[in-house]
């Protein structure tokens, strides 16, 4: 367990403050935020390795605050693994082993076993210089475990690999986790690393914890367009409330008129801002029978613009005035035949339009 | 990635105009540094060498300056390692100035240096009482010669050593303290041996700009005389000649130093691949 409270640290002109943030025994706690939020700073604070300005770090049960990094019993996974060049890989597994005194074949046992549940067994004679991106993931993960620490820092672990290797050590460590049920923090820019990852997820931006929750929630429900750009450039929709009614908001935006979930009370008259997620946004060519599905978005749109991004397709759509985009598969793009400038129905449910905000107009 | 991997073709390349001008001007300065090394190996024909190289008086100033040389590249390296590793890895109020002080003997005349050591350190000054009452005296010893030279030479232990040190990815420490290890064992284990090159370049160009001194050590000690001295000893009882038979053993000795930097870096190079 790792519980930070009123964490205050400054690094130059920044500031990062956690005012509380627990991670459970066990879980494995993802930090997701852009680049420069301040990600790698609340990981060297909670390592012990910058001065804190104030504020309390309790890991495992045991205030760390004034720990040197040796004794607080996290290990520290950097981006670029941070291998030593002129050890083997055994010894640079057994490295933390051998300082604590571990006699020597305990050591010996230990590492090879570590090394059987990484699949490394074959690489411990190597250097690192001469292993993968892949196997240097696994190597210094192999280190930071063996030791059997409170918790694991994992710092961007799989942003230096390529795609095929990155979406498989992603399993690896979904498993490898299940298997040793270690605490884990990793911090991460990307949404899908987050997301299978994570039993939590939280969101930090410019040094701060804005959003603690469960992937889903996260990701479905974010507090901000900030948290919500994180998850990829959502569909943002400003309106007027004309209609609430238990929970539910009609928006009327441009010449159309939107269903959306409102968290936060609103009145007619207010201005609100809606979030839609293009993933959530489907099209037809013809308007859905009405009475057929539970649907409350149906709107005709203009293709304006057609992006194709690997296996997808982004369709940018205009309807009246507004602009909305929708992904969808490259097999629909060509089933549906669409080009720039022909019609199409855009249609998304009123749970997929979440309302961000809503103040009155002045 | 080396820069030849990322850049296959040379700016240079189809540059005659520029290439020209370049190669004109680095042709000049490589002959005006080659040809008296090669006037000085054609001067001294091989009985003189041998005369040199068997002579009792130049052997045992060539040892001498291979010695106290030595002595003192691990003086400043010893010394100038923990040094080297503060000025890497920490700010402090007075670093520039630390470093200021650093460069000052490479840049101040070697006579001024010679003097300054022998007012400070002479046996009859304060820190000079003290190394009388350990039995060191400095005037015209062996100690003297060491000290002169540690003087000289001691900024490139440290500075070798600090761009040693400041090679090493910090991370790499961070983790070692992660993982257990204090400040002094994360320093043994993972800083040191990853800086050694660095260091051993240290040491080298410490010992190769110690046996080259002569201004400060022969005013601090002329007596034992060392290679550089007798160098310039003969050559003002003996004449031209005789002080170049002994200077060509002195350059070999010097590329004797050279080649050890170049098989340090080659290794480093190697090892890397």
């Amino acid at each position: 367990m790792i519980k930070l409270s009123d964490l205050l640290m400054r690094a130059g002109d920044f500031t990062l403050q956690v005012d509380d943030l627990e991670v459970r025994e066990g879980e494995y706690f993802v930090v997701m935020g852009p680049s420069g939020a301040g990600k790698t700073l609340l990981l060297e604070t909670i390592a012990g390795f910058r001065r804190i300005v104030r504020g309390r770090i309790v890991v495992g049960g045991r205030d760390v605050t004034d720990e040197p990094p040796e004794k607080r019993g996290v290990s520290l996974v950097p981006q670029d693994y941070a291998l030593w060049p002129h050890m083997t890989t055994f010894d640079n597994i057994a490295y933390g082993l051998r300082v604590r005194g571990v006699p020597r074949d305990e050591v010996e046992r230990r590492v090879r076993d570590i090394a059987r549940v990484m699949g490394i067994e074959g690489l411990l004679d190597r250097r690192p210089p001469t292993l993968s991106g892949g196997e240097q993931q696994r190597v210094a993960l192999a280190r930071a475990l063996v030791v059997e620490p409170r918790a694991v820092l994992l710092d961007e672990p799989l942003s230096n690999l390529d795609a095929g290797t990155r979406e498989r050590l992603r399993r690896f460590l979904r498993e490898v986790h299940e298997e040793l049920g270690f605490t884990a923090i990793h911090v991460t820019h990307d949404p899908m690393e987050a997301a299978e990852l994570g039993d939590r997820i939280a969101i930090m931006l410019d040094g701060k914890i804005v959003q603690v929750g469960g992937p889903e929630e996260v990701i479905q429900s974010p507090v901000s367009v900030e948290a919500a750009m994180l998850h990829g450039a959502p569909i943002l929709i400003k309106g007027t409330v004309a209609e609430c009614s238990e929970g539910l908001v009609k928006l009327e935006a441009g010449d159309a008129s939107i269903v959306a979930v409102a968290d936060e009370r609103c009145s007619p008259g207010d201005l609100a801002l809606v979030l839609i997620r293009p993933e959530d946004v489907a099209l037809f060519l013809d308007p859905p029978k009405t009475g057929t599905h539970s649907i409350r978005n149906v709107l005709r749109c203009t293709v304006s613009e057609i992006r194709k991004r690997g296996p997808l397709a982004m369709i940018d759509l205009q309807a009246g005035g507004l602009k909305l985009t929708a992904v969808i598969t490259r097999g629909s793009l060509e089933h549906l035949g669409l080009k720039p400038g022909d019609e199409v129905y855009a249609s998304f449910k009123a749970a997929s339009a979440r309302v961000l905000s809503c103040r009155a107009r002045r | 990635m080396k820069v030849e991997e990322r850049y296959p073709v040379s700016p240079l390349w189809r540059g005659r105009k520029l290439l020209l001008m370049l190669s004109g001007a680095a042709s000049l300065l490589i002959a005006f540094l080659l040809i008296p090394l090669i006037t000085l190996i054609r001067a001294v024909p091989p009985n003189e060498f041998v005369g040199a190289i068997t002579d009792p008086e130049a052997v045992r100033a060539v040892i001498l300056s291979l010695a106290s040389g030595a002595l003192a590249a691990t003086i400043a390296t010893v010394l100038g390692v923990p040094l080297g590793y503060i000025l890497s890895r920490s700010e402090f109020r007075g670093k520039r100035l630390v470093e200021g002080l650093l460069d000052l003997p490479l840049v101040m005349p070697h006579s001024v240096a010679g003097i300054a050591v022998l007012l400070a350190y002479n046996s009859r000054s304060p820190v000079g009482s003290v190394l009388m009452d350990l039995g060191i005296r400095l005037e015209d010893s062996f100690w003297g010669i060491v000290a002169a030279m540690t003087f000289v030479s001691a900024p490139f232990a440290v500075n070798f050593a600090r761009e040693g040190f400041s090679s090493v990815d910090i991370g790499l420490e961070y983790v070692a303290r992660s993982l257990g290890a204090g400040p002094v064992k994360m320093f043994f284990t993972i800083s040191l041996p990853l800086a050694i090159r660095g260091v051993i370049t240290g040491w080298l160009m410490t010992l190769a700009r110690a046996i080259s001194e002569m201004g400060a050590v022969m005013i601090v000690a002329y007596h034992p005389t060392v290679g550089s001295v007798l160098v310039y000893e003969w050559f003002t009882t003996r004449g031209l000649r005789a002080a170049a038979a002994l200077s060509l053993v002195l350059l070999l000795a010097s590329l004797g130093v050279l080649a050890g930097l170049r098989a340090v870096r080659w290794s480093g190079g190697a090892l890397r691949e």
